[in-house]
């Protein structure tokens, strides 16, 4: 059973895992927590089921539909209103204070567009199981944990590898000299909120396929903004690695101790290990800044 | 640019209290989006047959917004349709019905302003909702003291009509079943007619509902004589129950059961039967949704629950072809409810020649034979919950089929 | 007076209680606390239960229910207080689901997810008048003495406020207990105003509605939060009869308020007669203001 917990917790911590980089992402640039991100992931599932119900389109072209909808509404959210809050100079805890009103205006609008009904998508794989041993493992899951692992890799090399990558982490490091530098930083703002939509599109499109799609679907990001702080904030390896731990250990303790109470724990350890290493499990020390 | 977002936001406001206001005044129903078969009735009311004069109110309170919307929609829906039929039947005491809607948000606070609000400022007589346990149990003490009855949808906690003490609320009544009273009929219906003897129990531990069934099931499961060999807990938004069902798997139960909302239950089933458990699943009338066949596919074949009769009686069929030509959506067992509320209300009203709220009172607790969409129900005085049949459903190749009425003392 | 504008009345009452509470420790330190629905729980379970369970008078229940959430938040803030932004609020986020979770779990005293009800019906409009009274004049008295002022220096600049010898840690610590004893005292209100508990009520919605509601009233300012109180509370009742549309104007009214007023109704100013003419003298050249404003806060 041990072995069939551990699977279990991997599936659950790879969805984790890419909605966790994209709040790590945004953190690492403009040091705020997008409160708003779950409801992108929402917003690319339905664009995705919207297309696949109406066209009957193959998992990949719902699947890129999903991310590129997720995307532009990501990079919208940051033009009209995170941009202007930056350019009030305002303190980057009014950035978190807008993206909570966003996430309740996109929970609210999802419900009048789309119905507040849950809704899933048709079967696209059969449902069947892969029997190793005592342990079955979801086709599905094998599908997602794939696509998690390909949209995590190419994030890595986009940021390490490539010239674009070195844009924005010279954004990241100093977004002030970045700017006295000739780097037009707006530019890299929207490239790394649209990156951020993007990964939470694909998280979106397979949270709806694994289980389903409402409005509120967004909220289970709580537990992938928990991973990244438990990750390091701003760390995208540190959010992966939480998001892991994150989902393991839920199901481990749920299979072991007691289910109600599976939180308890998760939040308690994450209260220790804050208070054990300030920063998170990955994180850079950042200077005090007030 | 922003600044004339922000007016338009202001002018919006404005147009919503004055909205507002209106709804109290006239008692026009309340809400855009509750207004066109109410004042379509209203309308056709002027008529010189019709019924005239100062039209009798009656409230509702449910989750016009958020994610049980869905319901609370379809209660009102339903009473909409109820008040349709009873004013082109002339009315009531000569006078046209109207019914006003406000949203409590499934939250027990919001919903006691908006009790506050449809008592004190459009003047009903008695108020129809909720579907939530929690906002009736808080409403209730409210309707005592401002001596309007309260008529409870689903809500189905022994502690809407009863207090801890067990001291009676004397305003709340309700339509649909009590936990404890369909706890029984799940534990004693699986064990004697369907002879399983070894249960697993998965429980949303967040919930009222959830955690209610769950209590009194287990007692009539094993007063009967059946074990409990696995008894989890979870969350409704948690997803994913893998870890819960394998526990249940490793334990080996002969049944399931599973009383959650039918969303959840679509997850649960798919995910334990991916898991490979292979016992039978039973639910409770959370499972009572066209959607949940459709959700769940085939992971939830041959699975039963127990529920109201619902849309299978002729009657309840035709009113359900009605509602979805009206709203050209499917409907759901809460505007059976919304309906029902409405009609009970009516009967009690003709039978005491009065819409007095005091007389009203008197009428719905003595109560006998009241029938409706939802089934013949009669009222105890003593606990005021209706006595009536619960019916056992299976779900059949993605189809709802109904067993047979099945009822314990 | 209907008892429904009562009790519109006694919920910006009980609301503001709270509000002030964030307000003493976001506005004066810029700790942001996402937990403070877990301490409002806290005082409303323990206050319900010895009034109902153990028939102590409201007024010394209140009192202990605001007592106890404020040692809880001693306990955690001498934990947690050394963290910096958003570690510190994760764990004080940590810390709400925590106490929602528990008392889900801990049933024969919470009564769990069924809900604890039967509480005695005694907040009225008065005692939550008096309450808010009182509420408003120690937290103008604190804020407005030497601890105030040390608090400010913190928010403004806490190397430098450390340097001339402020004991930063002592002074945080004071004003996140003080939150807590607020977050309790209004919880015990509440408790025995809805007659109902169940632990979803403070949930993590609750706690950052109490942090939007200081932020849109203006960070460092107490009329302001009464301000934010009103308009928070009352929005949602004015859009009552939209249903369905009513909490999609709601966000985006959040999210304009803080596009179009950066600083809150009333950032670090606090409302009286004499500064409304300057208000108006000031309306043209404001863009500028808050733009400085900004930086300064930065």
């Amino acid at each position: 059973m041990f072995l069939q917990q551990l699977v279990n917790g991997i599936s659950v911590g790879g969805i984790y895992a890419l909605i966790a980089t994209g709040y790590a992402l945004i953190y690492s640039l403009l040091g705020f927590s997008n409160w708003a991100h779950g409801e992108v992931a929402m917003f690319g599932a339905y664009m995705a089921l919207t297309l696949v119900t109406r066209t009957n389109s193959p998992f990949l072209g719902a699947l890129v539909f999903g991310i590129l909808g997720a995307g532009l509404l990501s990079i919208f959210n940051e033009k009209v209103a995170y941009k202007r809050i930056r350019d009030h100079g305002s303190p980057t805890m009014f950035l978190m204070i807008a993206a909570m009103g966003i996430s309740t205006t996109y929970q609210n609008g999802a419900m009048l567009a789309f119905g507040p009904k849950f809704q899933m998508f048709p079967s696209m794989f059969e449902t069947s199981t892969i029997q190793l041993g005592s342990i079955s493992i979801g086709i599905l899951d094998v599908i997602s944990l794939l696509t998690t692992i390909v949209a995590l890799v190419v994030l890595d090399l986009l940021i390490n590898k490539s010239k674009m990558g070195l844009g924005i982490r010279t954004v990241a490091s100093n977004s002030y000299t970045a700017s006295l530098m000739g780097i037009n930083i707006d530019r890299y703002f929207a490239l790394v909120f649209l990156l951020a939509g993007m990964l939470a599109g694909s998280a979106g499109v397979l949270l709806g396929l694994k289980y389903s799609v409402y409005p509120t679907m967004g909220n289970v990001s709580l537990k992938a903004f928990i991973a990244s702080v438990l990750g390091g904030l701003g760390s995208v390896r540190g959010a992966i690695v939480g998001a892991l731990i994150i989902g393991i250990l839920e199901t481990m303790v749920s299979g072991y101790l007691s289910s109600g109470l599976r939180d308890l724990v998760t939040f308690g350890l994450l209260i220790v290990i804050l208070l054990v290493k300030p920063s998170g499990l990955m994180g850079v020390t950042i200077e005090d800044k007030a | 640019m922003l600044k004339k977002v922000l007016s338009a936001l202001l002018a919006l406001s404005l147009v919503a209290s004055l909205a507002g206001c209106s709804g109290g005044e006239t008692g026009s129903t309340a809400g855009a989006a509750a207004s066109t078969a109410a004042s379509d009735a209203g309308s056709a009311a002027g008529g010189a047959s019709g019924p005239s004069g100062e039209p009798i109110r009656i409230g509702y309170v449910s989750a016009l917004s958020g994610d049980s919307a869905l319901w609370g929609q379809a209660g009102l829906n339903g009473m909409k349709l109820a008040v349709e039929d009873v004013n082109a039947a002339g009315g009531v005491l000569g006078r046209p019905i109207e019914v006003v809607g406000y949203d409590g948000q499934g939250q027990p606070l919001d919903s006691v302003n908006a009790l506050n609000k449809l008592i004190d400022e459009s003047k009903v007589v008695a108020v129809v909702g909720t579907n939530f346990s929690s906002c009736n149990i808080a409403m209730a003490p409210v309707a005592d003291s401002k001596k309007i009855p309260l008529v409870a949808t689903a809500a189905s906690s022994p502690s809407v009509t009863v207090d801890e003490q067990g001291k009676l609320h004397p305003y709340s009544f309700r339509i649909g079943f009590t936990d404890p009273f369909q706890g029984r009929v799940l534990g004693s219906y699986v064990y004697e007619k369907l002879g399983f003897k070894k249960a697993a129990i998965i429980t949303d531990i967040g919930d009222n509902y959830s955690t209610g069934i769950t209590q009194y099931l287990t007692k009539e499961f094993t007063a009967k004589g059946g074990t409990i060999v696995a008894k989890e807990e979870a969350r409704s938004g948690d997803n994913d129950f893998r870890a819960q069902l394998s526990k249940i798997k490793s334990a080996n139960p002969d049944v399931l059961f599973i009383p959650w909302i039918y969303k959840d239950v679509a997850l649960i089933t798919k995910q334990a039967r991916e898991l490979g458990i292979t016992c039978q699943f039973v639910g409770a009338d959370g499972w009572d949704s066209q959607d949940l066949p459709k959700l769940a596919g085939t992971a939830i074949d041959n699975s039963y629950y127990c529920s109201r009769p619902g849309f299978n009686t002729r009657e309840a069929i035709e009113y359900g072809e009605r509602y979805k030509k009206v709203y050209n959506i499917v409907p759901e067992a809460e505007c059976l409810f919304g309906y029902d509320g409405v009609m009970w209300l009516v009967q009690v009203m003709k039978e005491k020649n009065s819409a007095d709220p005091e007389a009203i009172r008197d009428g719905l607790e003595n109560t006998k034979d009241f029938k409706g969409y939802l089934g013949t129900m009669s009222v105890d005085p003593a606990t005021h919950d209706p006595t009536r049949d619960a019916a056992i459903f299976q779900i059949k190749d993605g189809a709802i089929k109904y067993i047979e009425n099945y009822s314990v003392n | 007076m209907s008892g429904y504008l009562q009790g519109i009345i006694i919920l910006v009452g009980i609301n503001l209680i709270a509000v002030l509470g964030v307000s003493i420790l976001t506005g004066f330190t810029k700790l942001f606390s996402f937990g403070n629905a877990g301490f409002m729980s806290i005082g409303a379970y323990t206050c319900a239960i010895l009034t109902t369970r153990y028939n102590v008078p409201f007024i010394v229940a209140i009192i202990a229910g605001a007592a106890f959430a404020g040692l809880v938040g001693y306990g955690l803030g001498s934990l947690t207080l050394g963290l910096q932004g958003d570690y510190f609020l994760i764990t004080t986020l940590g810390f709400g689901e925590c106490v929602r979770v528990l008392f889900e779990y801990i049933t024969p005293v919470t009564g769990g997810a069924k809900g604890f009800s039967g509480i005695p019906h005694y907040t009225n409009i008065w005692i939550v008048l008096i309450s808010v009274i009182l509420a408003f004049i120690f937290a103008w008295t604190l804020t407005h003495s030497k601890y105030g002022r040390n608090l400010t220096a913190i928010r403004e600049q806490e190397v430098a406020a450390q340097a001339v010898g402020v004991d930063t840690a002592k002074n945080k610590l004071m004003a996140f207990v003080v939150s807590a004893v607020y977050a309790g005292w209004a919880g015990a209100l509440y408790a025995n105003s809805l007659t109902f508990l169940e632990p979803k009520i403070f949930n993590l919605a609750k706690s950052s509605e109490l942090t939007i509601t200081t932020v849109i009233g203006g960070l460092g300012s107490l009329t302001g939060s009464f301000l934010g109180t009103c308009v928070v509370t009352l929005l949602p009742e004015i859009f009552r009869s939209l249903s369905s549309y009513r909490m999609l104007l709601y966000g985006i009214a959040v999210v304009v308020i803080i596009i179009v007023r950066p600083s809150g109704l009333y950032g670090y100013k606090e409302f009286s007669i004499t500064r409304i003419g300057k208000w108006f003298k000031k309306l043209g050249k404001k863009a500028g203001d808050a733009k400085r404003r900004g930086d300064v806060a930065e």
